[in-house]
């Protein structure tokens, strides 16, 4: 616990820094209430003249998107960003002197930012779907499972972030790669669209990539929740495994890219 | 009074300075581009794997949304291009280094303005252009008169 200290000030920490914005996250969330006006649209003529594509109704596709929206936004926690910065700026060379990890560092700070959006952007979010779009539920094992799943899918998406971050240490700015990360991510994840609508093809390699555990997994227990609770256990074990591989992944990058870090300034 | 020849030259003086802060760091630039040239496809795929499954969106065709989208990344080029310094004003202002523009003896507006000149714009104008030909020639124009 008390290893732990720290770092839950620097969530707390973070999570303040979110607030001093607050009249940011009003724009963010009159932004996804457009953005959700116009998927609903979108979508209701693509189902103009058939009940269900791919296995799924209207409800469950526009439920899926919008709360893809929702999660998209929570999971925007900036961290390649904020290594970036730490590195270009030199602000790094403080915290590798604090006894602590630099990747719970940046895992906890990012989570004080998640948290944040969390509060702000995705729970306003969520309650106007069910208010003003009227999106019906279905209650099932899908929805106890989801807050778990969320949670793993924040820690591969994080490790993906921290990835990127590092090469900063390489290359000092990483704006293109976040962009291309943040492509290949939305794209291939099916954080716009559900994987089912990708063709078979596609869709076969797509299933074994980790990005469709960032959104699809998560966002699939929510869209169909009344399935048998063994396939939601199967889909947690999956996002688990991804979650162990990529934090081996950044941890070997990290032991490679801190002997070519050079700090100038700061 | 500046004369508009003047304010030329000082914009493409500005403007050289930041392509070489920005060749500093090459990778970054190569990288940035080839991102920007999938970010500006990803919209397209999209519409692609929604069109496997549907004929035409409420009488759309996919080379009418793809006219569309090349119009819509035309006609974003020129602001993208000439004025994204306008997203960093925050950070200015909380890092507090924009005071720097109010000691210089130029409009404050138009020097702000001239500090970057985003390159990878340049890529999505010439995507934009491409997809527009692309479509344009795909296009049935009268596909829904009544002959």
């Amino acid at each position: 616990m008390n290893r732990l200290r720290p770092y839950l000030a620097l969530l707390r920490g973070s999570y303040m820094v979110g607030m001093i914005y607050r009249y940011g996250f009003l724009f963010t969330i009159l932004g996804n209430i457009v953005y959700l006006g116009v998927a609903f649209y979108l979508w209701r003529s693509i189902y103009q003249n058939v009940r269900t594509l791919h296995g799924l109704t209207f409800d469950q596709t526009f439920f899926y998107v919008a709360l893809g929206s929702a999660v998209f936004i929570l999971f925007k926690a900036y961290a390649d960003w904020m290594i970036s910065y730490d590195i270009r700026e030199g602000m790094i060379a403080v915290y590798l002197t604090k006894p602590l990890d630099y990747q719970f560092y940046a895992l906890f700070t990012s989570l004080g930012a998640a948290l944040m959006n969390l509060t702000a952007i995705t729970v306003p979010t969520v309650l106007l779907l069910t208010l003003v779009f009227k999106v019906h539920i279905t209650p099932g094992p899908g929805l106890v499972v989801f807050p778990i799943s969320l949670i793993l899918a924040f820690l591969i998406s994080f490790n993906f972030d921290y990835l990127v971050g590092l090469m900063a240490f390489y290359n000092e700015s990483v704006w293109g790669l976040t962009i291309t990360k943040e492509v290949i991510l939305t794209v291939l994840s099916g954080a716009l669209i559900p994987l089912q609508f990708f063709p078979d093809a596609i869709q076969k390699i797509l299933l074994v990539l980790p990005f469709q555990a960032i959104y699809y997994t998560p966002l699939m227990m929510v869209t169909q929740p009344d399935q048998n609770l063994v396939i939601f256990l199967q889909m947690l074990a999956v996002q688990f495994l991804w979650v162990i591989a990529t934090f081996v992944i950044t941890r070997l990058v990290y032991t490679q890219a801190i002997k070519v870090l050079r700090v100038s300034g700061g | 009074m500046r004369t508009p020849g003047e304010y030329i030259h000082i914009y493409f003086m500005i403007e050289m300075q930041y392509i070489k802060a920005r060749m500093q760091y090459r990778v970054d630039f190569i990288i940035s581009s080839i991102g920007m040239f999938f970010s500006s496809l990803a919209t397209l795929a999209i519409f692609w794997i929604l069109f496997t499954s549907i004929t035409n969106l409420a009488g759309w065709t996919f080379m009418d949304m793809i006219f569309i989208y090349a119009f819509y990344m035309i006609a974003i080029s020129p602001m993208q291009i000439l004025f994204d310094n306008i997203w960093q004003i925050r950070f200015h202002i909380q890092q507090g280094t924009f005071l720097k523009y109010y000691f210089r003896p130029l409009n404050m507006m138009f020097y702000y303005m001239s500090e970057m000149f985003d390159l990878k714009g340049l890529t999505q104008l010439a995507v934009g252009i491409v997809l527009m030909i692309y479509a344009s020639t795909n296009l049935n124009p009268c596909g829904q008169c009544l002959v």
